[in-house]
Protein backbone atom coordinates (compact mmCIF):
# COMPACT_ATOMS: atom_id res chain seq x y z
CA UNK A 1 0.00 0.00 0.00
CA UNK A 2 0.85 3.33 -1.13
CA UNK A 3 -0.90 5.51 0.63
CA UNK A 4 -3.42 6.58 3.65
CA UNK A 5 -6.20 8.07 4.20
CA UNK A 6 -8.07 9.36 6.98
CA UNK A 7 -10.02 11.68 8.59
CA UNK A 8 -8.22 13.58 11.91
CA UNK A 9 -10.47 15.83 13.63
CA UNK A 10 -12.81 16.19 10.39
CA UNK A 11 -9.83 16.28 8.12
CA UNK A 12 -8.76 14.45 5.39
CA UNK A 13 -5.11 13.49 5.20
CA UNK A 14 -3.48 11.62 2.55
CA UNK A 15 -0.27 9.55 3.87
CA UNK A 16 2.02 8.87 1.36
CA UNK A 17 3.70 5.69 2.69
CA UNK A 18 6.25 4.88 -0.72
CA UNK A 19 9.54 7.00 0.14
CA UNK A 20 9.96 7.39 -3.53
CA UNK A 21 7.04 9.61 -5.02
CA UNK A 22 7.80 8.59 -8.72
CA UNK A 23 6.22 7.83 -11.86
CA UNK A 24 5.85 4.27 -10.31
CA UNK A 25 2.94 5.20 -7.82
CA UNK A 26 1.47 8.42 -9.27
CA UNK A 27 -1.15 7.01 -11.09
CA UNK A 28 -2.34 4.97 -7.96
CA UNK A 29 -2.42 8.41 -6.59
CA UNK A 30 -4.49 10.22 -9.02
CA UNK A 31 -7.29 7.05 -8.39
CA UNK A 32 -7.05 7.19 -4.68
CA UNK A 33 -7.36 10.90 -4.35
CA UNK A 34 -10.17 10.80 -7.12
CA UNK A 35 -12.32 8.78 -5.34
CA UNK A 36 -11.81 10.53 -2.17
CA UNK A 37 -12.97 13.86 -3.60
CA UNK A 38 -15.65 12.68 -5.38
CA UNK A 39 -17.03 10.69 -2.36
CA UNK A 40 -15.79 13.31 0.26
CA UNK A 41 -16.09 16.28 -1.67
CA UNK A 42 -13.13 17.81 1.21
CA UNK A 43 -13.10 21.37 2.22
CA UNK A 44 -9.74 20.99 2.92
CA UNK A 45 -7.39 18.24 2.66
CA UNK A 46 -3.55 17.75 3.74
CA UNK A 47 -1.07 15.32 1.87
CA UNK A 48 1.70 14.20 4.17
CA UNK A 49 4.85 13.77 2.85
CA UNK A 50 7.18 13.18 6.08
CA UNK A 51 8.50 9.65 4.75
CA UNK A 52 9.01 10.67 1.20
CA UNK A 53 12.87 11.39 0.09
CA UNK A 54 12.51 11.40 -3.62
CA UNK A 55 9.66 13.07 -6.03
CA UNK A 56 9.69 13.16 -9.64
CA UNK A 57 7.84 15.49 -12.22
CA UNK A 58 5.08 12.55 -12.81
CA UNK A 59 3.90 12.99 -9.04
CA UNK A 60 4.47 16.67 -9.18
CA UNK A 61 2.11 16.54 -12.27
CA UNK A 62 -0.43 14.96 -9.75
CA UNK A 63 0.09 16.99 -7.36
CA UNK A 64 -0.80 19.93 -9.40
CA UNK A 65 -3.65 17.66 -11.15
CA UNK A 66 -5.05 17.20 -7.29
CA UNK A 67 -4.76 20.86 -6.57
CA UNK A 68 -6.49 21.95 -10.03
CA UNK A 69 -9.29 19.13 -8.52
CA UNK A 70 -9.56 20.16 -4.89
CA UNK A 71 -10.23 23.99 -6.53
CA UNK A 72 -12.98 23.09 -8.89
CA UNK A 73 -14.63 21.58 -5.52
CA UNK A 74 -13.87 25.66 -3.94
CA UNK A 75 -11.27 23.05 -1.30
CA UNK A 76 -7.88 23.68 0.01
CA UNK A 77 -4.76 21.53 0.03
CA UNK A 78 -1.88 21.79 2.44
CA UNK A 79 1.26 20.03 2.13
CA UNK A 80 3.97 19.08 4.73
CA UNK A 81 6.89 17.59 6.20
CA UNK A 82 8.91 17.91 3.01
CA UNK A 83 12.65 16.28 3.22
CA UNK A 84 15.13 18.54 1.80
CA UNK A 85 15.10 16.73 -1.75
CA UNK A 86 11.63 17.38 -2.19
CA UNK A 87 11.64 20.82 -1.20
CA UNK A 88 14.42 21.68 -3.85
CA UNK A 89 12.05 19.77 -6.87
CA UNK A 90 9.36 22.11 -5.33
CA UNK A 91 11.71 24.90 -5.19
CA UNK A 92 13.18 24.50 -9.01
CA UNK A 93 9.85 23.91 -10.16
CA UNK A 94 7.96 26.50 -8.96
CA UNK A 95 5.44 25.10 -6.85
CA UNK A 96 5.84 27.31 -3.78
CA UNK A 97 3.42 29.69 -5.74
CA UNK A 98 1.09 27.05 -5.53
CA UNK A 99 0.81 24.79 -2.91
CA UNK A 100 0.28 25.89 0.80
CA UNK A 101 3.65 24.49 2.38
CA UNK A 102 3.48 23.60 6.16
CA UNK A 103 6.93 22.43 8.15
CA UNK A 104 3.99 19.28 9.99
CA UNK A 105 0.99 18.25 10.46
CA UNK A 106 0.22 20.56 13.37
CA UNK A 107 1.47 24.28 11.69
CA UNK A 108 -0.67 22.82 8.11
CA UNK A 109 -3.75 22.08 11.15
CA UNK A 110 -3.37 25.29 12.79
CA UNK A 111 -3.06 27.73 10.06
CA UNK A 112 -6.10 29.46 9.41
CA UNK B 1 39.78 16.47 -15.26
CA UNK B 2 40.72 14.39 -18.07
CA UNK B 3 37.79 13.95 -21.08
CA UNK B 4 36.37 10.54 -20.42
CA UNK B 5 33.15 8.90 -22.81
CA UNK B 6 31.27 6.32 -21.06
CA UNK B 7 28.34 4.83 -22.94
CA UNK B 8 25.51 2.41 -21.48
CA UNK B 9 22.45 0.97 -23.08
CA UNK B 10 20.18 -0.05 -20.93
CA UNK B 11 16.27 -1.77 -21.76
CA UNK B 12 13.96 1.03 -21.37
CA UNK B 13 11.96 0.05 -17.77
CA UNK B 14 11.58 1.37 -14.53
CA UNK B 15 13.44 -1.81 -12.77
CA UNK B 16 17.06 -0.25 -14.43
CA UNK B 17 16.46 3.27 -12.88
CA UNK B 18 18.24 2.73 -9.70
CA UNK B 19 20.98 1.42 -11.66
CA UNK B 20 21.48 3.78 -14.28
CA UNK B 21 21.51 6.34 -11.46
CA UNK B 22 23.50 4.88 -9.19
CA UNK B 23 26.01 4.27 -12.41
CA UNK B 24 25.95 8.07 -13.11
CA UNK B 25 26.37 9.23 -9.42
CA UNK B 26 29.63 7.03 -9.13
CA UNK B 27 30.78 8.30 -12.64
CA UNK B 28 30.55 12.11 -10.93
CA UNK B 29 31.57 11.11 -7.81
CA UNK B 30 34.99 9.97 -9.56
CA UNK B 31 35.31 12.30 -12.23
CA UNK B 32 33.91 15.94 -10.84
CA UNK B 33 35.84 17.47 -8.53
CA UNK B 34 32.88 18.26 -5.84
CA UNK B 35 33.49 21.78 -3.77
CA UNK B 36 32.56 21.04 -0.66
CA UNK B 37 30.14 18.55 1.19
CA UNK B 38 27.23 20.91 0.97
CA UNK B 39 27.43 22.01 -2.64
CA UNK B 40 28.28 18.47 -3.23
CA UNK B 41 25.17 17.17 -1.40
CA UNK B 42 23.39 19.63 -3.89
CA UNK B 43 25.11 18.96 -6.53
CA UNK B 44 24.45 14.82 -6.75
CA UNK B 45 21.30 15.20 -5.18
CA UNK B 46 20.29 17.51 -8.88
CA UNK B 47 21.94 15.13 -10.35
CA UNK B 48 19.94 12.25 -9.48
CA UNK B 49 16.63 14.20 -10.24
CA UNK B 50 18.27 15.26 -13.62
CA UNK B 51 18.64 11.40 -15.08
CA UNK B 52 15.59 10.52 -13.34
CA UNK B 53 13.66 12.63 -15.28
CA UNK B 54 15.64 11.70 -18.69
CA UNK B 55 15.47 8.15 -18.30
CA UNK B 56 11.71 8.27 -17.05
CA UNK B 57 10.46 10.11 -19.86
CA UNK B 58 12.53 8.17 -22.38
CA UNK B 59 10.72 5.04 -21.23
CA UNK B 60 7.37 6.76 -20.49
CA UNK B 61 6.94 8.79 -23.90
CA UNK B 62 10.20 7.60 -26.25
CA UNK B 63 8.32 3.96 -27.32
CA UNK B 64 11.95 2.99 -27.83
CA UNK B 65 12.48 -0.78 -26.05
CA UNK B 66 16.15 0.80 -25.07
CA UNK B 67 18.10 3.82 -24.01
CA UNK B 68 21.57 4.45 -24.70
CA UNK B 69 23.37 7.69 -22.48
CA UNK B 70 26.73 8.95 -23.72
CA UNK B 71 28.00 10.89 -20.63
CA UNK B 72 31.53 12.20 -22.02
CA UNK B 73 33.46 14.10 -18.82
CA UNK B 74 35.01 17.73 -19.80
CA UNK B 75 36.47 20.15 -18.33
CA UNK B 76 33.88 22.37 -16.81
CA UNK B 77 31.00 20.56 -17.85
CA UNK B 78 29.52 17.00 -18.76
CA UNK B 79 28.12 16.64 -22.21
CA UNK B 80 25.09 14.24 -21.35
CA UNK B 81 23.30 12.17 -24.77
CA UNK B 82 20.50 10.60 -24.52
CA UNK B 83 19.31 8.03 -27.42
CA UNK B 84 16.23 6.09 -28.48
CA UNK B 85 14.24 4.59 -31.24
CA UNK B 86 10.78 5.71 -31.79
CA UNK B 87 8.63 8.43 -33.22
CA UNK B 88 10.63 11.52 -31.86
CA UNK B 89 9.47 14.28 -29.38
CA UNK B 90 5.73 15.49 -30.14
CA UNK B 91 5.59 19.15 -30.53
CA UNK B 92 2.18 20.23 -28.86
CA UNK B 93 1.83 23.90 -29.17
CA UNK B 94 0.10 25.30 -25.55
CA UNK B 95 -3.31 27.51 -27.31
CA UNK B 96 -4.31 28.94 -24.17
CA UNK B 97 -7.59 30.74 -26.22
CA UNK B 98 -8.08 27.37 -28.33
CA UNK B 99 -7.77 24.82 -25.71
CA UNK B 100 -9.69 22.66 -27.99
CA UNK B 101 -6.87 22.85 -30.21
CA UNK B 102 -4.77 19.29 -30.54
CA UNK B 103 -2.68 20.13 -33.04
CA UNK B 104 0.50 17.86 -32.99
CA UNK B 105 4.18 17.02 -35.00
CA UNK B 106 6.33 14.51 -35.18
CA UNK B 107 9.66 14.65 -36.94
CA UNK B 108 10.10 15.53 -40.09
CA UNK B 109 8.69 18.68 -38.73
CA UNK B 110 6.86 20.84 -41.45
CA UNK B 111 8.51 23.35 -42.90
CA UNK B 112 5.80 26.21 -42.05
CA UNK B 113 6.89 25.47 -38.37
CA UNK B 114 10.25 25.89 -38.78
CA UNK B 115 11.50 28.38 -36.33
CA UNK B 116 8.50 28.37 -34.78
CA UNK B 117 8.22 28.26 -31.13
CA UNK B 118 6.25 26.37 -28.79
CA UNK B 119 5.65 26.78 -25.30
CA UNK B 120 6.19 23.57 -23.23
CA UNK B 121 5.86 24.79 -19.81
CA UNK B 122 4.55 28.53 -18.46
CA UNK B 123 4.83 29.21 -14.45
CA UNK B 124 4.11 32.52 -13.06
CA UNK B 125 7.86 33.06 -13.71
CA UNK B 126 9.50 30.99 -16.22
CA UNK B 127 8.78 29.31 -19.41
CA UNK B 128 10.03 26.88 -21.24
CA UNK B 129 9.98 27.24 -24.82
CA UNK B 130 11.39 24.50 -27.56
CA UNK B 131 12.06 26.10 -31.56
CA UNK B 132 11.97 24.02 -34.42
CA UNK B 133 15.24 24.29 -35.74
CA UNK B 134 14.46 22.48 -39.45
CA UNK B 135 12.78 18.85 -40.34
CA UNK B 136 14.51 17.14 -37.68
CA UNK B 137 16.08 19.09 -34.77
CA UNK B 138 14.54 20.92 -31.68
CA UNK B 139 16.08 23.13 -28.70
CA UNK B 140 14.71 23.98 -25.19
CA UNK B 141 15.35 26.90 -23.73
CA UNK B 142 14.37 28.47 -20.32
CA UNK B 143 13.63 32.08 -19.49
CA UNK B 144 11.73 34.30 -17.81
CA UNK B 145 8.17 34.77 -18.45
CA UNK B 146 7.10 38.41 -19.57
CA UNK B 147 4.77 39.74 -16.91
CA UNK B 148 2.48 40.36 -19.85
CA UNK B 149 2.02 36.99 -20.87
CA UNK B 150 -0.52 34.57 -20.25
CA UNK B 151 -0.10 31.50 -18.19
CA UNK B 152 -1.71 28.31 -16.43
CA UNK B 153 -1.34 26.57 -13.81
CA UNK B 154 1.76 24.98 -15.18
CA UNK B 155 2.34 20.91 -16.33
CA UNK B 156 5.39 19.55 -18.20
CA UNK B 157 7.98 19.34 -15.31
CA UNK B 158 10.19 17.08 -16.24
CA UNK B 159 11.46 19.51 -18.95
CA UNK B 160 11.64 22.63 -16.61
CA UNK B 161 13.70 20.54 -14.13
CA UNK B 162 15.73 19.32 -17.15
CA UNK B 163 16.38 22.57 -18.65
CA UNK B 164 16.98 24.24 -14.88
CA UNK B 165 19.99 21.51 -14.26
CA UNK B 166 21.33 21.83 -17.87
CA UNK B 167 22.43 24.32 -20.94
CA UNK B 168 22.35 23.17 -24.54
CA UNK B 169 19.57 21.60 -24.66
CA UNK B 170 18.64 19.92 -27.82
CA UNK B 171 16.55 17.21 -29.37
CA UNK B 172 17.46 15.67 -33.07
CA UNK B 173 15.96 12.97 -34.67
CA UNK B 174 18.21 11.48 -36.94
CA UNK B 175 17.72 9.37 -40.30
CA UNK B 176 18.78 6.09 -38.95
CA UNK B 177 16.19 6.26 -36.47
CA UNK B 178 17.79 7.63 -33.62
CA UNK B 179 16.16 10.24 -31.50
CA UNK B 180 19.01 11.97 -29.70
CA UNK B 181 18.54 14.46 -26.72
CA UNK B 182 21.92 16.13 -26.00
CA UNK B 183 22.40 18.33 -23.47
CA UNK B 184 25.22 19.89 -20.75
CA UNK B 185 25.54 20.21 -17.10
CA UNK B 186 28.03 22.06 -16.08
CA UNK B 187 30.77 20.59 -13.04
CA UNK B 188 31.41 23.95 -11.60
CA UNK B 189 29.75 23.43 -8.09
Amino acid sequence: MNFKIHKENGIQIIKILNSKATAVISSEFRESVKELLDKEQPKLLLVDFSVVDYIDSSFIGSMVGLYKETKQINGELRVFGLHPMVESVFESTRLYNIFKIFKDKSEALAAG
Amino acid sequence: MNSDFVTVTLPASHSYLQFITEAFIQLIKSKVLLRDRESGFKYISDSKILIHELYTNAINHSGSDSVTFNFSFEDSYIDIQMITHGPGFIVKPVDLKNKANKTQYLPPYPKKIHGTEFMVHSDMDYEVACRVKDEKSLEFVKRKRAPEKDYEIPEHFGLLIITNLCSDVSFVSNQDGRNIFSLKRTTLT
